[in-house]
């Protein structure tokens, strides 16, 4: 994910990382807040999952994502 | 207790909800009356939840019904004017309280698969912005939905179809400190 605007905290919108216990999401683990210009890669598996929190601001929370296969 | 309008109007209610073929449903406000209800929400008052959040499937709080509550709604009157609605007696039945508040939410998930049955929801949710979402709703996989309304006192009856699935929207930051509270009890 390649971020094209920056959040602050308290704008909301950090990517989270999940734990997991046989491959079912439990706990955040790892909250990344969006900054302008700065990438996020990781492993997609059976047993890992993220997801965007809430934005609580009107700024724009721009990314680009993808994903490579082998 | 019933609001007499409905008592004495069963047919046309039970037309209205099935006239619906998506989603059988009918929602019928102010369905309490005011005593009764009043009651009813000092009850809900007491009740402690408790919070459970499962990522993928769901956030909110929950508690059992109270037996006060119960006694209520599986009162003579209440259970033949739902008889009367849905055209079936109730034998058997599921009741829980759910509190819902800022970031709780339920999702679809292929495991909250129910049998075909009815859903009864009785909404005790005082003053609420349907921006800040919350909404109960009903999608069938054909890209159509029903959104059901947020207003206290107010009995909700869905016929759950058997492609039907609910899920209740994310609720917001914009909803800080408020309770969206209802009953929901499947049959």
């Amino acid at each position: 994910m390649l971020y094209l605007t920056t959040l602050e905290k308290k704008d909301g919108g950090a990517l989270g990382l999940y734990d997991s216990q046989k491959s079912v999401a439990t706990k955040i683990v790892k909250r990344i807040q969006p900054r302008r210009n700065s990438f996020v890669f990781f492993i997609v598996s059976k047993k890992s999952f993220h997801g965007v929190e809430e934005v609580l601001t009107d700024k724009k929370r721009v990314a680009l994502s993808g994903w490579l296969y082998d | 207790m019933i609001n007499k309008y409905y008592l004495e109007n069963p047919k046309e209610i039970k037309a209205s909800f099935r006239e619906k073929k998506d989603f059988p449903c009918v929602v019928l406000f102010d369905f309490f009356e005011k005593d009764a209800y009043q009651l009813i929400e000092k009850e809900i008052s007491k009740v402690s939840f408790h919070y459970e959040k499962k990522p993928l499937f769901h956030s909110y709080s929950s508690a059992h019904f109270p037996i006060i509550l119960k006694k209520i709604f599986s009162s003579p009157e209440c259970a033949d004017f739902i008889t009367k609605i849905i055209g079936k007696k109730v034998t058997h039945s599921r009741a829980q309280i759910y509190y819902f508040s800022a970031r709780d939410y339920t999702l679809l998930n292929d495991s909250y698969k129910e049998k075909a049955g009815f859903d009864i929801i009785f909404d005790f949710t005082r003053i609420w912005d349907s921006s800040a979402g919350g909404q109960i709703m009903y999608v069938n996989g054909t890209g159509d939905a029903l959104k059901l309304p947020i207003q206290p006192n107010s009995l909700m009856i869905v016929r759950r179809q058997k492609n039907a699935q609910r899920f209740v929207k994310y609720v917001n930051h914009t909803s800080p400190k408020k309770k969206r509270v209802f009953l929901l009890m499947r049959i």
